[in-house]
């Protein structure tokens, strides 16, 4: 006897447990009407995943900056929500001198609290023999950053020179957005 | 025994929003069928999340808590929309000259997918289930849960969604021979 609408359905989503799904399966190879009718349940399927979706990676910029401005207007008590360090690998050679006007920037703009917990320089040398200075400062705020560094008394030249490789694994940092460099003050 | 975590081992609310976005994203939109409705509902689902994190131990809980909550909220949308579709039709038959004009057409070519409109065209009861099990990989157990229905009830559905799809993408003509 043929399988109903739902339970075909059902057996297509692996829904059917067991002695049934077997009994199914045997029905299937020897009932050319059945094999039609769950061919047809699959191609929408198909059709469905197949569609093309808008981008989903602009939105999620967009929302984030909403969400952001959203917990500013209501709430400044509250702990913002990016609230994060920033990593910034970079090769040895490039740029030493950059990352510490980065480090002794940042804290003489922020009288970084002592934080024995944070290591602010990570030096790894990778496999490859490639060697990586990694800078981590902590950041409450990236606009606060960016605010900070353009009316910075200091003339400080702060260079965050990012390889073109780098992981900054930041999705959806609205103020960074992999530019390769970032110059502030003079 | 069930051992309660610590707080700061719960994930962050970054780590929560990018893996999880895109697909309440996905669920937002093949509900709604409009990209910036989708964005909305992900921008309240989001905040909401944000407000109620200490509560929800990992990343699947999480996944399941703002899938309910976008479509609490687009029940929402839905009756607004169903309220904007009586008013646009009336408008339509008042036989006032309405064109779009030529780029407007293009973009609303381009974005409203044939897919789209048929599943703009389920009830909203039939979209949502399918919307679930097809764009947010959930099965029926996990459905019918989020949703407060059966299993059975979530078996039913998603047949009689496949069912009037084949319907309407055979009217269409274009995928079904
Ligand atoms: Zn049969």
């Amino acid at each position: 006897m043929c399988p109903d609408g739902e339970t075909l359905s059902a057996y297509l989503d692996g829904e059917i447990g067991e002695p049934w799904n077997t009994t199914i399966q045997k029905h299937l190879e020897t009932c050319e009407r059945c094999r039609q009718r769950l061919k047809t349940l699959q191609r929408i399927d198909h059709i469905l995943l197949e569609d093309y979706a808008p981008d989903y990676l602009e939105s999620m910029e967009k929302v984030k900056r909403r969400i952001q401005i959203t917990q500013v207007a209501e709430n400044s008590i509250r702990p913002p929500i990016w609230k994060r360090k920033i990593a910034v690998p970079v090769p040895l050679g490039i740029g030493v001198a950059a990352l510490l006007a980065v480090i002794f920037g940042l804290y003489f703009l922020f009288f970084i609290p002592q934080r024995n917990n944070m290591r602010l320089v990570r030096i790894k040398t990778e496999p490859l023999g490639s060697t990586e200075v990694q800078v981590a400062a902590p950041i409450e705020d990236i606009e606060q950053l960016l605010k900070s560094l353009d009316k910075s008394q200091f003339s400080k030249e702060v260079i965050i020179k990012l390889p073109g490789n780098s992981k900054f694994n930041m999705i959806g940092e609205p103020a960074i957005m992999r530019e390769t460099e970032i110059y502030r003050g003079k | 025994m069930l051992q309660r975590k610590k707080k700061n081992e719960y994930p962050r609310f970054e780590e929560v929003y990018r893996s999880l976005f895109p697909t309440v994203f996905r669920v937002s939109y093949r509900i709604t069928g409009d990209k910036g409705i989708a964005e909305d509902l992900c921008h309240e689902a989001f905040i909401k999340y944000y407000e109620k994190q200490g509560l929800l131990p990992d990343i699947e809980q999480a996944k399941y808590w703002l899938i309910r909550v976008v479509r609490n909220i687009s029940l929402n949308y839905e009756k607004r929309r169903i309220r904007e579709r009586k008013a646009y039709t009336r408008f339509k038959n008042a036989d006032i000259d309405y064109e779009e004009s030529g780029e407007e057409k293009i973009i609303r070519e381009e974005t409203d997918g044939m897919v789209q409109k048929a599943l703009d065209k389920l009830p909203y009861k039939l979209r949502v289930v399918l919307v679930l099990k097809e764009y947010a990989g959930l099965n029926y157990k996990e459905i019918g849960s989020i949703l407060g229905i059966s299993e059975g009830n979530v078996k039913i559905r998603v047949f009689r969604a496949r069912e009037k799809l084949a319907i309407i993408f055979k009217e269409g003509e274009q995928y079904v021979s």
